[in-house]
């Protein structure tokens, strides 16, 4: 694999791997504020 | 070689999704907007917006149909410089967030970014901000409006006039039922989506065809597109990130974020979204570059995302490009719409033709006022004159020219209301001049040089010494009321 490869995987893979956590986060930061009364 | 008609939607799957999708927002902009009980609730949603739903309205609104449709169309023609450079807009929404703080702490009781400028600078930089502010959201109304025509065209084959009619009534519509509330309400869900459907595409890409089949494609046929030091690429990288920042500073659409939320959210809101929102461009551009390895016949660049969708997953494919993509629109034009229909309001209507208006006669003018605004957008979008569309690339000369004025404003005492009016009015001649002589790609850059230069030499040569105390409306009534 050569490092142009490898750029493009992390960078790609990363970005990816992000962005499919943020929905997990939100739900979890949702659930927290409306535990804690503070959604709105 | 493949072709889009085969991926194309049935116009009847179009009018379900649209039909299905219309009524999810509209009852919940309606059930949203059932606990405003005042004009505050209906503009600013109570003040009181929380974490979770404040990043992800942030989130959402910069998210709109060009992210999701136009980041795979740059990294089509500018590799991974174009992906690169599109993710920097997030720089725009870090740096606001210190802004969105001291907006918070200097105004508790303000409404719009027309309300700063008035107390700040002045009258005529008032007017000169709300001419180049209006003039912005116009324009990215109206491309709005009309990249929701031109995408339910080019996905479903439904007529341009119905697809664009449908997507700005109702918007109007939801956002007509619950203000604000209903606006950031149903960006959450709309973030949601966005996220998981170009996840879903982009995981398709990598598992279907892979990061070393892809390369080799790509350094065969379109070598240009991995090299990391092409020129324009380069400026467009700088080019948009400070148009991006002009954008955030100005707009009241983030203003009235930093209004509605919670006390202490606004700068962790904020940041938290510019960092959530960086890898959405890349992944979003991504899937482009797989346009060499599946041998794909492109033939507009801003259709590369839906056809690579379409090749990799069939009818399903298309299915979650549109239902993506109406998401992305949907939580723009809302946000577009709440947030100049509050400039409207409070610096046209109340600032110049009736400043007498009562809260009653305010909250029945806010609702007449999104109605008109979406009237005016569907008018303009009806012929679909494309040049129009063009329109947002022509206002990067104008809101770079709002950073410096803005920035200097709500941090230094001494900067002052003839370097703010100046610089506006230099910066906004300044940058038109290079996009018209240069291209579009430096009109951002001279235009936020100029408005620096010229708020740097005015606040230089005449200091102001400016009480932060007057920029509370209510103190400032306070003391007019008490004679001070």
């Amino acid at each position: 694999m050569t490092a142009s490869v490898t750029f493009l995987t992390i960078l790609v893979g990363g970005a990816t791997f992000a962005a499919a956590l943020i929905p997990l986060i939100l739900v979890g930061l949702w659930i927290f504020d409306l535990r804690n009364g503070r959604l709105w | 070689m493949n072709n889009v008609n085969d991926a194309i939607l049935a116009p009847s799957t179009g009018w379900l999704i649209l039909a299905v999708f219309s009524l999810l927002w509209v009852v919940l902009g309606w059930w949203f907007g059932r606990k405003n009980k005042d004009l505050e609730g209906y503009m600013l949603a109570g003040r009181k917006v929380g974490m979770a739903l404040g990043t992800a309205t942030a989130m959402a609104t910069w998210v709109t149909s060009n992210t999701t449709m136009a980041a795979p169309q740059l990294a089509l023609q500018m590799g991974i410089w174009g992906m690169i450079g599109y993710s920097l807009g997030s720089v725009g929404l870090l740096l606001f967030a210190p802004l969105a703080r001291r907006i918070r702490q200097l105004m508790p009781g303000g409404f719009t970014s027309g309300d700063f400028i008035r107390l700040r600078y002045g009258k005529l930089a008032w007017r000169v901000f709300l001419a180049i502010s209006l003039f912005y959201a116009l324009g990215w109304l109206i491309s709005m409006g009309m990249a929701g025509g031109v995408l339910i065209h080019a996905l479903t084959g439904i007529d341009y006039q119905f697809g664009m009619s449908v997507i700005v009534l109702i918007c109007v519509l939801y956002t007509l039922l619950g203000g604000l509330r209903a606006v950031i309400g149903t960006d959450f869900l709309q973030t949601l989506i966005i996220l998981v459907g170009i996840v879903v595409l982009a995981w398709l890409a990598i598992d279907s065809i892979g990061f070393e089949t892809m390369h080799s494609s790509l350094e065969t046929n379109r070598p240009e597109l991995l090299n990391l030091l092409m020129p324009a690429a380069i400026m467009f990288l700088f080019n948009n990130l400070l148009f991006g920042v002009g954008e955030i500073f100005h707009s009241n659409v983030w203003w009235s974020r930093a209004f509605a939320f919670r006390e202490g959210v606004g700068f962790k809101a904020y940041l938290v979204a510019g960092l959530f929102w960086a890898p959405v461009p890349i992944v979003a551009g991504f899937i482009a570059l797989s346009v060499p390895a599946l041998n794909l016949n492109v033939p507009a660049a801003d259709m590369v995302g839906p056809m690579v969708a379409a090749e990799l997953l069939g009818t399903g494919g298309a299915v979650l490009v549109f239902i993506t993509v109406f998401a992305a629109l949907a939580s723009s034009l809302d946000s577009l719409l709440a947030a100049t229909s509050d400039l409207i309001l409070t610096d046209i209507y109340k600032g110049h033709i009736n400043p007498q208006a009562d809260p009653e006669q305010l909250a029945r003018a806010a609702r007449w006022v999104i109605v008109g605004l979406g009237i005016a957008t569907w008018l303009v979008c009806l012929p679909r004159l494309t040049t129009l569309a063009a329109l947002l690339h022509f206002t990067g000369a104008f809101v770079a020219s709002t950073i410096w004025p803005i920035a200097t404003g709500l941090f230094w005492r001494r900067a002052n209301a003839n370097g703010a009016t100046l610089a506006m009015v230099l910066g906004t001649a300044a940058g038109l001049t290079a996009y018209f002589q240069i291209g579009f790609y430096v009109a951002a850059l001279v235009s936020a040089a100029v408005s620096m230069s010229v708020v740097l030499i005015a606040t230089w040569s005449r200091p102001d010494d400016f009480d932060w105390q007057s920029l509370d409306p209510t103190t400032v009534t306070a003391r007019q009321e008490s004679g001070a």
